[in-house]
């Protein structure tokens, strides 16, 4: 498991803390997401995790040992960096030679196969590469080191779909059959949509929540309702709390938490109070970027819908009625 | 009693220290493999360097310079090669992510820097051994000693940096160029190098690797001043590693430490404004102390203005490397002001004798152990005289080339004896463009005073009286020396002819002697070596004993009396007549 406890960062060129209490269990086996816009310290947190950086208070343990200058720990690591170097002029197979000579169970044969069967020539020049290419020789490699810990930090930026689904398909066998445990940095949720099980936000260098994706799917749905009478005003659906209320003729839509009988019971008593009746409810499953814009609202915070753009979420829709009457005075 | 407690816990201990070295040497070969191409462009710059240094070695230093030069390149080019990732936010964040401890890739990498100089010094040295100079080996170990000396400053400069150009600035800050160019400057015009070489000479080989390694070569150097470069060495070394082990490749500074920023920045701007302010003084005002119209000089011959562009010039360069942007030029620019400040009461507080007034400007008194006092006699003629002297020569000439070169003694009457040399010696004094006194040096006493206590005594009353200035001094050189300690080797009669022909000043005293004093700061070796060379029974004439030159400071004076000699003389170990 790699335990983050109550981690600091504060640059040294810097009077702003990067990283503030960041507290998170990663635990084995598992994909988590870290998401965030440029600048939330997903990056800085992974560099501490990998051991590149110490952090200025709290610690980082893996398995029980802490990362830094410790190289019991790091060799269970294997760090895909958003920037990652490549020796000049150098191939495929020599930068895995390079490797191979730092890493004592980098396995040159998984190398190989892998570099077949992402079609990769481990001959060619990596600066011939196009972006996504040197991506996948990252992926590649990191799988090669046979670590138990994977980080990646936007490894998926640059990814074409195809490519993108073979590299989740083999972060996927890599954690069922080899028991590897995947922490992924990404700005866009959809990179990490049918692949994580956990997700995890950060913000300014605080953890604003974290939270496994079944529970969060379970506790939230998404839901269509109808009334009989047209003509209701939007606060109907106040007593379940909608977010991301949208309205399209006679359909109302919105994200609400609780169970389906629950906003049930809720709305047809919410619409007898109004002299209506509720004609039609359908829970519909949710997408991460909608379970996402649940979360945000659901913590208060404060530019909700810069950071759902940033994260390419759905949030360009309209505000419940609660937020719109929020927003007249302020930020929501 | 040893348990088996104990004995497990040894048996761990040498197993991790072991595996340590293991991937340490791991790390050397990766060094090496992954920098061949470097390796093998080294060697031939090597080769190239000591091709070109070959013909050094009819020089001073001997025929060592090209296995020196070799070793001081290798120092400086080798540890950049090998800790080149410094410099680089990618790569050094690539290896720190692997399962290696800093420290090993600290000795690896400079193992590898080590054992690449040492393969391109030994085939250089089997390679040039073939071509007849088996000798090479006895330069290996002050090779090696510039090499550790050299390296270890750059590798610091290395950890302190994360960009080129503050590699450049702290490499030179290290290995006192800046001093080393200054050491440079006034060996080559003889610019008062025994003043500040005397007493400064310690500080400046302290930091100075490649003017340190001179120390090494030369048979009576002093091997303990030459032990404080390698010592230096070794500290820097290792601050090198124990700031390599916290130093880290977060931020996008230049410095890999940001609070060494500020230092580096005035050391830089001070060496920048204070040298040249240095060597001009020495240049224009040699021996003499004049506090007095020190402060009117800087203002009036524009050293004020001269100093304070170089300031600002240097802090403007300097910020702009460290704020990695030209736009960043005058950020932070309260530096400037304060740094201006505290130069300034440095300069006139200090330097302009209000404080500390018995500090000269342009040399630090130095405390003697020997010293010759050397007085001149002329013999004078009249005109007419000399032209009898010169008319018998020129007869003389004539009748040897007339008989080439063999001439029979009863057809001529050769009565002109003297030598070339002792021609040469005739100098004429003019009155009004009309020659007036010829005179020539013709006897030269010198007194040998070994007394230390007597010489500390009046080293600094000496210095401080002396009237003479420099271009005074230099006018008087092609008489020669009689220095019967160096064997005065000439310098370059291009310098001191130049000097000699713009005299224009009456510089004769009638009845007077040209009194010498050279006074020496010999090391404990050559202070014993000196006395059981030169005893009180005899003067050996030949073979002098070749002292460094920069241990030395000499002034002449005029005196109308042999009665000043009397102060010497009681102090005096012995005297030589020539």
């Amino acid at each position: 498991m790699i335990k983050i406890d109550n981690v600091t960062k504060r640059y040294r060129d810097s009077d702003t803390l990067s990283l503030d209490n960041i507290s998170l269990d990663i635990p084995d086996g598992s994909i988590v997401g870290l998401i965030g816009v440029n600048g939330a310290g997903k990056s800085t947190l992974l560099r501490i995790a990998a051991g590149i950086y110490k952090q200025d208070g709290g610690a980082v343990l893996i398995d029980g040992d802490p990362v830094y200058e410790n190289i019991k720990a790091k060799a269970k690591i294997a760090y895909i960096s958003d920037e990652q170097y490549y020796r000049p002029a150098s191939s495929m197979k020599k930068m895995a030679s390079v490797y191979n000579y730092l890493r004592e169970g980098f396995s040159m044969k998984k190398f190989y196969a892998l570099a077949e069967d992402f079609g990769l020539n481990v001959n060619k020049s990596l600066s011939s590469f196009s972006k996504g290419m040197r991506r996948q020789n990252d992926v590649i490699t990191a799988l090669s080191c046979e670590a138990k810990y994977i980080l990646c930090d936007e490894t998926f930026d640059g990814l074409d779909p195809i490519t993108r689904e073979k590299t989740k398909r083999i972060f996927i066998e890599n954690v069922a059959d080899e028991g590897a445990t995947i922490l992924l940095a990404s700005h866009n949720l959809k990179e990490l949509e049918d692949i994580c099980d956990r997700i995890v936000l950060l913000d300014n260098g605080r953890l604003v929540f974290s939270a496994e994706l079944d529970d969060l799917k379970d506790s939230v749905n998404k839901y269509q309702v109808m009334f009989r009478n047209n003509n209701f005003p939007l606060d109907i659906v106040d007593p379940v709390r909608p977010v991301l209320l949208k309205q399209s003729g006679q359909i109302i839509s919105f994200i609400a938490a609780g169970n389906e009988e629950f906003v049930r019971k809720s709305l047809e008593a919410a619409a007898r109070d109004k002299g209506n009746e509720l004609a039609y409810m359908e829970a519909l499953p949710l997408s991460l970027d909608e379970i996402f814009s649940y979360k945000l609202k659901e913590t208060g915070m404060s530019g909700l819908s810069k950071i759902s753009e940033a994260l390419g979420c759905e949030a360009s829709c309209e505000a419940a009625p609660e937020e719109k009457r929020e927003k007249q005075g302020g930020e929501i | 009693m040893i348990t088996s407690a104990n004995a497990n816990d040894k048996s761990a201990i040498s197993e991790r220290a072991k595996e340590y070295m293991r991937k340490t040497f791991r790390i050397a070969l990766y060094g090496l493999s992954s920098n061949k191409v470097f390796i093998v462009l080294m060697f031939m710059v090597s080769m190239i360097t000591f091709i070109l240094t070959m013909n050094a070695w009819n020089y001073s230093m001997g025929e060592q310079v090209g296995f020196i030069a070799i070793s001081g390149l290798l120092g400086v080019f080798m540890p950049i090669i090998m800790f080149q990732h410094m410099l680089k936010r990618e790569e050094y964040d690539f290896y720190t992510a692997m399962p290696v401890k800093k420290s090993c890739y600290f000795w690896g990498f400079g193992l590898a820097a080590f054992m690449s100089f040492l393969m391109i010094w030994l085939i250089l040295f089997f390679v040039i051994g073939i071509l007849g100079f088996p000798e090479g080996i006895k330069y290996f170990f002050p090779g090696f000693m510039l090499y550790f000396t050299v390296s270890s400053a750059t590798v610091l400069a290395l950890v302190l940096s994360k960009s080129v150009f503050s590699f450049i600035m702290i490499f030179f800050i290290l290995n006192g160029f800046v001093a080393e160019l200054f050491a440079v400057f006034m060996s080559l015009f003889v610019l008062d190098e025994r003043i500040y070489f005397v007493t400064l000479k310690n500080i400046i080989y302290f930091f100075t690797p490649f003017t340190s390694v001179r120390l090494f070569v030369s048979e009576d150097a002093d091997r303990l001043l030459g032990m404080l470069p390698v010592i230096m060495g070794g500290i820097q070394l290792a601050a090198a590693f124990l700031l390599h082990r916290i130093r880290s490749g977060e931020g996008n500074g230049t410095l890999a430490f940001q609070n060494t920023r500020y230092p580096i920045q005035y050391l830089i701007m001070f060496m920048a404004a204070f040298t040249p302010m240095l060597v001009f003084s020495s240049y224009y005002y040699g021996v003499k102390k004049s506090f007095e119209s020190f402060i009117t000089r800087t203002f009036n011959n524009g050293w004020l203005v001269g100093m304070i562009i170089i300031i600002f010039g240097t802090f403007v360069v300097t910020n702009m490397i460290f704020e990695n942007t030209p736009r960043g030029v005058f950020r932070k620019i309260r530096h400037l002001f304060i740094f201006t400040a505290g130069y300034g009461i440095f300069y006139f507080l200090i330097l302009g004798g209000i404080v500390f007034p018995n500090i000269p400007i342009t040399y630090v008194p130095f405390n003697s152990n020997m010293a010759v006092v050397s007085v001149y006699d002329f013999e004078e003629k009249t005109e007419e005289e000399y032209s009898e002297i010169i008319a018998k020569r020129n007869d003389t000439m004539l009748a040897r080339d007339n008989y080439g070169g063999e001439y029979e003694g009863s057809d001529v009457d050769v009565v002109y004896t003297e030598t070339s040399d002792e021609m040469y010696r005739w100098q004429i004094i003019y009155e009004d463009d009309i020659p007036k006194y010829f005179y020539r040096k013709s006897e030269v006493v010198s007194y040998i005073v070994t007394d230390k206590e007597y010489l500390k005594n009046i080293s600094r009353k000496l210095a401080e009286e002396s009237k003479i200035y420099n271009d005074d001094f230099y006018r008087w050189w092609p008489f020669g020396y009689p220095n019967i300690i160096s064997g005065a080797k000439r310098m370059s009669e291009d310098i001191y002819y130049y000097r000699y022909q713009n005299i224009n000043e009456k510089y004769y005293y009638e009845n007077a002697f040209i009194f010498e004093i050279a006074l020496y700061d010999l090391t404990d070796w050559q202070y014993d070596e000196f006395l059981k060379k030169y005893g009180k029974d005899g003067f050996h004439q030949s073979g002098g004993i070749d002292f460094e030159s920069r241990n030395k400071y000499s002034f002449r004076t005029y005196v109308d009396s042999k009665e000043a000699l009397e102060e010497f003389s009681e102090h005096t170990a012995y005297t030589h007549l020539w």
